[in-house]
């Protein structure tokens, strides 16, 4: 045969590998692994012949619940086509090795958005991978951290310095070595419960699955149970967070699961009356799956809005039976009818009377409900009139205990929902309440003169000058409470070492560039009346039903310099993307403005319009909602 | 052979121990092999792979075919083993004792039978294999471990059967390639 002849001759197509010392060596190794794994397989039947039941989801439920396959929803949340850059966006997000490509994508979609405000406008971009349903999502998100994280932390920039302070709060709880000193619990959720709010997925997921490792490692009762039931339900919320519903949902199960050994635990040690003003513990007593909520979750954001609703109202039926049965036991006269708030305010005098410290009952459960409820509603009924998520005076300050938390803290998250709302006369009398409740110093328990206690009052004196000058943007006292405030950071930075100085003025030099917003526009043109306030602005609930869902930083509300809208949300640095409903208080900014001889005009970022990288999650969901005509 | 595995994928769903124990065998030489890759030592891969198994026990109702269990088992694999490490690295912070570095710095005894060689080899291997991409690594599994390889890898790599031991060809190069970095020079 010629070397042509050779050339000429088709290529030999690949087969299977030569027999050679390689492949001896190949076959040696996977003879090791199979013969192992073989060796492991009794094991794996006894530990599945000790769990006993067929291969099933606790109580038998397959996917939610439904013995027959779901039919399609026929909402127009279900009809809308998902985009193929969603799913793309979804799968980079889901799959840890496409973490840099999944990066790389987002950051190209945010500039997309950024330098064609036209083309993003247009629908086209990859941003719109944050679609309608995320909106719905969103709320649940959010409010799985509960106000708190609404409202004390979610702003980026505190949620950033929560996000490091949980850190090492939790690498100096881990450091110290003994588990039962030290419990990391608490610190660990913050953190990644942070992370969530703030989009950060990865990071959140990683945080997560360490505390899932470490609550797994407690063998101690109760905790083995509470921290591994937590672990597994924060798990499977930021699978759920990444799209990935089947592994939420598995881990949703898995946490069930360890609820309701949990459950049993409690009635078998009769542990279960000690914990019965806990809301997770009143939950379980009276076997409300925790999954009910989670399914009502996961059904939302699979467009299932029906079986969402009726899960939603299953558990709040639940609940409130809970609620009347336990006011019986305590032998409190409810009337029939009495609501589901009621009864949670019953008990929870019933149990303060009773002299216990304790976590208000169902606080948490009954946000829950509301958030739920107001959403589904929402969905189900978009052009029915939407009442508030949330009352001021629904706020748990009815919990009277001589206790920093309550006297401040609720009165505050009052003040600061009624703001967030546009409600700023409810926010004046709530700011006048907490006020009252700091007002005697020689009250124990409060730490008047420690310096948390005093930027307390002066975050109060802040936000009541914000709430005035939100109703009358000449009143006097607005700005002088501002200043006051103010001042008051200032003075209490002064003895800190330098560090913790930097971080307490920047937290608040925010406050500062209010009051510059005041005083440049504090005087309006004469004969002109600043039109009301809450009617037309991101607060009111009136006009714009999903206005609650967002998250809105209620300190830094604020009167627009000029324009027919009186106030807009803004976020981190007051500044919001241009794709935000407010946009129409402002005009694009003008960076490069330059004067009549041509030289540089520098202004100052204006509020609601200049960079999209507030918290791109509140942002987007509020644009993506405004592009749906939700807004 | 699939219409068997499929029926036990069925039967297993409703409960069915044997059957499970019949696709535990089918699945659980490449499922300990992929678990081997990222655990540090063998003991701690049979771990991983077993709680995979725990993990899609509870769960078989949910695969409606045999390929989707299949990608789902492999790909659960990865992520039970990197929940497992990151597990023990925070572990080893907290419990950690000098004398378990001490045990966990030693290598294991080798039994009777293998000699030193023989364990080197195998040794180099586990080192050569870790350092393979994972297609190629998953391809020298099915090879070695699967019935009929080629058509899994048909299903689960999308490959055609010359693509599939063009794969191994590769993965095969690769390894000598990295066999010999390991040696001593």
């Amino acid at each position: 045969m010629t070397a042509d002849d050779r050339s000429r001759r088709p290529p030999q197509e690949p087969g299977p590998p030569p027999r050679d010392d390689l492949d001896e060596l190949l076959r040696r190794w996977h003879r090791q692994s199979a013969e192992r794994a073989a060796a492991g397989r009794d094991d794996l039947l006894r530990v599945l012949a000790n769990q006993g039941g067929r291969p099933v989801s606790p109580q038998g439920e397959r996917r939610f619940d439904n013995p027959e396959p779901t039919p399609p929803s026929t909402g127009r949340w279900a009809t809308r086509p998902i985009l193929p850059a969603m799913r793309l966006i979804r799968w980079l997000a889901a799959h840890r090795p496409a973490r840099i490509a999944a990066s790389i994508l987002l950051v190209v979609g945010l500039a997309a958005v950024v330098l064609f405000p036209d083309w993003a406008s247009r629908r086209k971009g990859v941003a719109m991978a944050l679609d309608l349903r995320e909106v719905g999502f969103a709320p649940p998100l959010l409010a799985a951290g509960g106000w708190p994280a609404l409202d004390d932390e979610a702003t980026l920039r505190t949620a950033e310095q929560a996000v490091a302070d949980a850190r090492s709060k939790l690498e100096a709880a881990l450091a110290v070595g003994d588990r039962n000193a030290a419990n990391p619990w608490r610190a660990w959720t913050k953190l990644f419960r942070n992370l969530r709010a703030m989009g950060r997925w990865d990071e959140a997921l990683g945080e997560a699955l360490d505390f899932l490792a470490y609550a797994k490692a407690e063998d101690q009762e109760p905790d083995r149970y509470s921290m591994h039931y937590t672990a597994l339900f924060e798990v499977g919320n930021i699978y759920l967070s990444l799209g990935d519903y089947e592994t939420a949902r598995g881990y949703y199960e898995e946490s069930l699961a360890v609820a309701r050994d949990y459950t049993d635990w409690l009635h078998r040690t009769g542990r279960l009356p000690d914990r019965r003003p806990h809301a997770f513990a009143a939950e379980l007593a009276v076997g409300l799956p925790p999954h009910l909520w989670m399914l009502s979750r996961l059904a939302s954001v699979e467009g299932d809005r029906q079986t969402a609703w009726d899960y939603h109202n299953r558990a709040g039926a639940i609940l409130l039976d809970f609620f009347r049965k336990d006011c019986a036991f305590r032998g409190l006269t409810t009337p029939a009818g009495a609501s589901l708030y009621d009864l949670c305010v019953a008990v929870a005098a019933d149990v303060v009377g009773e002299d216990r410290s304790f976590e208000p009952p169902a606080v948490h459960v009954r946000e829950h409900l509301l958030n739920e409820a107001m959403l589904l509603r929402l969905d189900r009924e978009p052009d029915a009139a939407a009442t508030a998520l949330a009352q001021a005076a629904d706020l748990p300050y009815w919990v009277r205990a001589d206790d920093f938390r309550q006297d401040f803290y609720f009165p505050m998250e009052a003040l600061r929902i009624a703001i967030a709302r546009g409600r700023f006369e409810e926010a004046v009398r709530a700011a006048d309440e907490a006020a009252r409740n700091t007002g005697p110093r020689d009250r124990p328990g409060f730490p008047y003169q420690e310096p948390i206690g005093v930027l307390a009052r002066a975050e109060l004196r802040f936000l009541r000058g914000t709430a005035l000058a939100a109703l009358d943007p000449t009143d006097p006292e607005a700005l002088s409470l501002i200043d006051s405030a103010i001042n008051t950071v200032h003075q209490s930075a002064k003895p800190l070492p330098e560090d913790q100085q930097t971080h307490l003025l920047r937290r608040f030099d925010e406050w500062g560039a209010v009051a510059q917003e005041i005083r440049a526009d504090g005087t309006p043109e004469p004969g002109r009346r600043e039109q009301p306030i809450g009617q037309v602005s991101l607060a009111s609930p009136q006009s714009k039903p999903y206005a609650p869902f967002v998250y809105v930083p209620f300190a830094t509300l604020q009167p627009s310099k000029k324009g027919t809208r009186n106030v807009h949300a803004s976020f981190q640095e007051r500044q919001l993307c241009h794709q935000c409903p407010c946009r129409a208080s402002s005009v694009r900014p003008r960076r490069d403005d330059r004067s009549a001889d041509g030289s540089r005009v520098s202004r100052s970022p204006r509020p609601g319009v200049d960079h999209p990288t507030g918290p791109l999650l509140a942002c987007l969901c509020l644009w993506s909602a405004d592009r749906h005509g939700r807004l | 052979m699939m219409s068997d595995e499929s029926s036990d994928l069925s039967a297993a769903a409703t409960g069915d121990r044997e059957a499970f124990a019949r696709l535990y065998d089918r699945h659980a030489g490449i499922v300990l092999s992929l678990c081997r890759r990222r655990s540090w030592s063998l003991e701690e891969a049979e771990d991983a792979a077993q709680e995979t198994f725990l993990r899609v026990y509870p769960i078989l109702d949910r695969f409606d075919a045999l390929p989707r269990f299949r990608a789902w088992l492999y790909r659960a694999t990865g992520r039970v083993c990197s929940e497992r490490r990151r597990a023990a690295k925070r572990r080893r912070r907290w419990e950690m004792t000098a004398a378990d570095r001490q045990m966990e710095s030693q290598p294991p005894e080798p039994t009777p039978v293998e000699s030193a060689e023989h364990v080197e080899q195998l040794e180099r291997l586990t080192g050569a294999l870790d350092a393979l991409p994972h297609k190629e690594r998953l391809a020298l599994h099915l090879y070695y471990l699967d019935d009929d390889p080629a058509t899994t890898a048909a299903e689960f790599l999308k490959l055609s059967r010359p693509g599939f031991y063009k794969l191994l060809g590769r993965a095969r190069r690769h390894l000598v390639v990295l066999m010999g970095e390991g040696q001593p020079a």
